[in-house]
């Protein structure tokens, strides 16, 4: 095994704690909406969501890269160039990553100063990462491309899908630079906060889960270099002729002229349309394959991202991106309800896939399954499905009664608070919350103990074999 | 056939995204002249010496932002030097006690408490408290939050200064054109 | 837009695209398992994906030019599925009749991938 390959377990291993972090304070969150003086003045809500999704953004992130260390060295043939460096900076991001949190739960926030933003707390939505952290998160992304690229020019293995993933790390580290500045204009603030949270979710992490996927297609299922690297670039042109004028979707209600509102709504409404063919390609997959793999539990995660993006980002995403309709949506919990789905179907199934792909080739099995993989599967899926389906509920509800009927006043706001579909909403969130809780304490122990202490080879064994 | 030959689709993924960015680009260049200060939707911050009001506009058919004749925050005539730098101090206390991380501004934040756009100009002040006299109210709420309905506040501990910052930051803010976003503001206030 | 209307609408939406999705998902198993019954079903939800176009159109408050969008996606929704599984078929099939992966090394054999002759 690489080197390279050690350190992306590590990665993954620090993903899943992270994940595990997120999970609990996202339940923690859900609890102050059904009970608001919860820990009030001792530990708001806000920190509670600020822990929430930075650790969202960080586990993915921490997959994202303990991905690509994976495959990396496999794609080039070689060890990665600068791996020494590549090690140091993991412990160095679990440092920075432990610190800000511990500043986030003790500190909480600051004076309003400039020391604040540096220190303790930005306080802009997914930035709330004080400046000396940023730059430490800048000093490590720029290590991790300098790996890839450095990797890939020494291999000169010029593969379609290194250059495109070479490509996408330049606008994933530019953007980022977006973490830094403190622009009073709320309206110019907004739009480029913007860019740095759509251009980074909905185009170049797409792009880089793109890349992961094909590397872990042609693992998994043995499919072709030429069939996954024409998906890819299929992929590509679709999400990003999509995806960056779809950032659109955003701008209409910041400030910002009118016509963004024709522009968004456009390429947004168009975003479903490459999501149904990557459903179709996962269900011909899964065919060819006789819904069997030899690694079960990567497999289905595969395709559980499939339909999770195309439920989440695509159904429910067009539900509420027309601006006529977006003007009562959004800001509500409808638009909670999307994000969670959406995030889930894209990015957390994907990097679930490449980690049971990592476990099997580390614990030397030639075949991965058994019986918890299922239970977390399922508890995790369903758990998902409730939350948003209770968030949609209640965000329908709030659109509804607040923003059309109540004008989104104040008033409206603390009347919603006593709307039966909302409130009962919010109790069947937190309940489902509780399922998705019980799945990843699943998932947790089944990526632990997978191959270690308990057979692998446990379920009935493999009914078709090829023709 | 072409669309089985890979670069032909690495030729699309290629040109698509070089054409979308530049589009990008076009309209961010248009669209950063339409939303600096003083820009068509975005106020100068002295605006904060003005009375604002936010209403349904026939002609647009939506609800339209306006400033109108002279009415002081804090019984002050600010210059715009002094408003600016007034305003920058809410935004960076507005940072300091991560209030998008509760509130929603032009509904971008956490969903969990009361969109900020138009919070100046809400009727639970505004029926209140006139003009000249809601500033020292707002003021006082972020001070020592009180209950309002099922929610209630933290108290973040501002000082005096510091909360007058984050109402001028409103009031700037309630004056900003956003295409009639939020709809229908106030029309059932005591619902 | 009314409040009944913004909602109602909206459902419309998401109907519209759920439909299309189980259309296609339908479609797709079809081929794979193949069960001819199951062609009349995915065909049967796209019908009914039309006719939430059609309220849509008809019904709606929604502008002009997003009911032409809509009416537009809506086509492309019906040829998506059957495109896209045609070009998958051929491009897996070229693949296994000529070897032009760069790296052959991680490549699995399989017959070719036409699915009626794998039952």
């Amino acid at each position: 095994m690489y080197r390279s390959q050690r350190l992306a377990l590590k990665y993954f291993a620090a993903a899943v704690v992270l994940f595990g972090v997120m999970t609990l304070f996202g339940l923690s969150s859900a609890f102050y909406f059904v009970h608001p003086t919860f820990l009030l003045n001792t530990f708001n809500f806000n920190t509670s969501k600020i822990l929430h999704i930075n650790t969202l953004v960080l586990w993915l992130l921490m997959g994202f890269f303990g991905s690509v260390y994976w495959f990396l060295p496999g794609e080039t043939g070689r060890e990665v160039e600068g791996i020494g460096a590549a090690e140091v900076l993991f412990w160095v991001f679990c440092v920075v990553i432990a610190v800000v949190a511990a500043v986030f739960i003790v500190v909480q926030y600051g004076p309003g100063t400039e020391f604040t933003l540096w220190f303790i707390n930005q306080g802009r939505k997914y930035v709330e990462a004080p400046r000396w952290a940023a730059i430490a998160i800048v000093v490590v992304a720029l290590v991790f491309a300098y790996n890839v690229i450095a990797s890939t020019v020494k291999s000169r293995n010029y593969s379609g899908i290194l250059m495109v993933l070479i490509l996408d790390l330049i606008p994933l580290c530019v953007l980022y630079l977006d973490a830094f500045p403190r622009i009073t204009n709320m309206s110019k603030d907004l739009f480029w906060w913007w860019w740095l949270v759509h251009l980074w979710v909905e185009a170049t992490w797409e792009i880089l889960i793109g890349c992961i996927m094909a590397w872990a297609l042609m693992d998994l299922l043995g499919s072709s270099r030429r069939v996954v690297e024409s998906w890819l670039y299929v992929e590509v042109a679709l999400v990003l002729g999509t995806g960056i004028l779809g950032l659109g979707h955003h701008y209409f209600w910041i400030g910002t002229p009118r016509y963004w509102l024709g522009v968004g709504g456009f390429f947004s409404a168009l975003e479903p349309l490459p999501l149904l063919g990557m459903v179709i390609h996962a269900i011909y997959d899964a065919g060819v394959n006789h819904m069997q793999a030899s690694n079960r539990p990567a497999f289905y995660w595969m395709l559980a991202e499939a339909f999770g993006n195309f439920i989440g980002a695509g159904v429910f995403g067009f539900m509420m991106t027309l601006p006529q309709i977006n003007l009562y949506s959004h800001g509500t919990q409808w638009t909670a309800s999307h994000g969670h789905f959406a995030f889930w179907g894209a990015y957390a199934c994907g990097v679930i896939t490449v980690i049971y792909l990592a476990v099997q080739k580390t614990r030397g099995c030639s075949r991965l399954d058994g019986r918890a993989w299922k239970w977390s599967f399922a508890l995790l899926n369903l758990g998902m499905l409730g939350m948003v389906g209770a968030l949609l509920v209640a965000g329908i509800d709030q659109a509804f009664f607040e923003r059309a009927l109540g004008g989104s006043t104040w008033s409206a706001f603390v009347a919603l608070q006593h709307q039966p579909w909302y409130t009962e909403g919010m109790w069947a969130r937190f309940l489902f919350g509780l399922v998705f809780t019980a799945g990843f304490a699943v998932l947790a122990y089944d990526l632990i103990t997978l191959g270690r202490i308990r057979g692998v080879e446990e379920a009935e064994p493999v009914k078709a074999a090829a023709a | 056939m072409y669309t089985r030959d890979p670069a032909f689709w690495r030729a699309a993924a290629v040109s698509s995204t070089l054409f979308m960015s530049a589009v990008l680009v076009i309209l961010t260049v248009n669209t950063l002249q339409t939303i600096s200060i003083g820009g068509s939707n975005v106020p100068t911050y002295d605006v904060i010496n003005r009375q604002i009001t936010y209403a349904y506009d026939p002609a647009q058919h939506e609800y339209v932002a306006r400033a109108g004749g002279e009415e002081l925050l804090f019984g002050r005539r600010y210059t715009e030097k002094e408003a600016t730098a007034l305003v920058a101090r809410g935004k960076l206390v507005i940072q300091s006690r991560a209030c998008m991380d509760c509130h929603t501004f032009f509904g971008n934040g956490a969903y969990y408490a009361p969109d900020l756009t138009r919070a100046w100009l809400d009727p639970i002040w505004a029926s209140e408290y006139p003009g000249p006299k809601r500033g020292a109210a707002i003021t006082a709420f972020v001070m020592h939050p009180f209950r309002i309905g099922f929610h209630v506040m933290p108290n973040l501990h501002l000082s005096k200064e510091e909360a007058q910052a984050v109402v001028a930051y409103l009031k700037w803010m309630s004056a900003v054109n956003t295409n009639g976003f939020p709809d229908g503001f106030g029309r059932a206030q005591s619902r | 837009m009314t409040a009944y209307a913004m909602v109602g609408t909206a459902l419309l939406l998401g109907a519209f695209v759920l439909l299309a999705g189980l259309y296609g998902l339908l479609y797709s198993l079809a081929m794979v398992l193949e069960r001819p019954r199951l062609r009349p079903a995915a065909f049967a939800c796209y019908a009914l994906h039309f006719g939430v176009m059609a309220v849509l159109v008809i019904a709606t408050p929604l502008g002009g030019w997003w009911k032409i969008l809509i009416v537009g996606s809506c086509l492309a929704y019906f040829a998506i599925p059957p495109i896209t599984w045609r070009y998958l078929v051929s491009l897996h099939r070229e693949e296994e009749g000529s070897h032009h992966g760069r790296k052959p090394r991680k490549h699995v054999a399989r017959p070719v991938v036409s699915i009626r002759s794998r039952a």
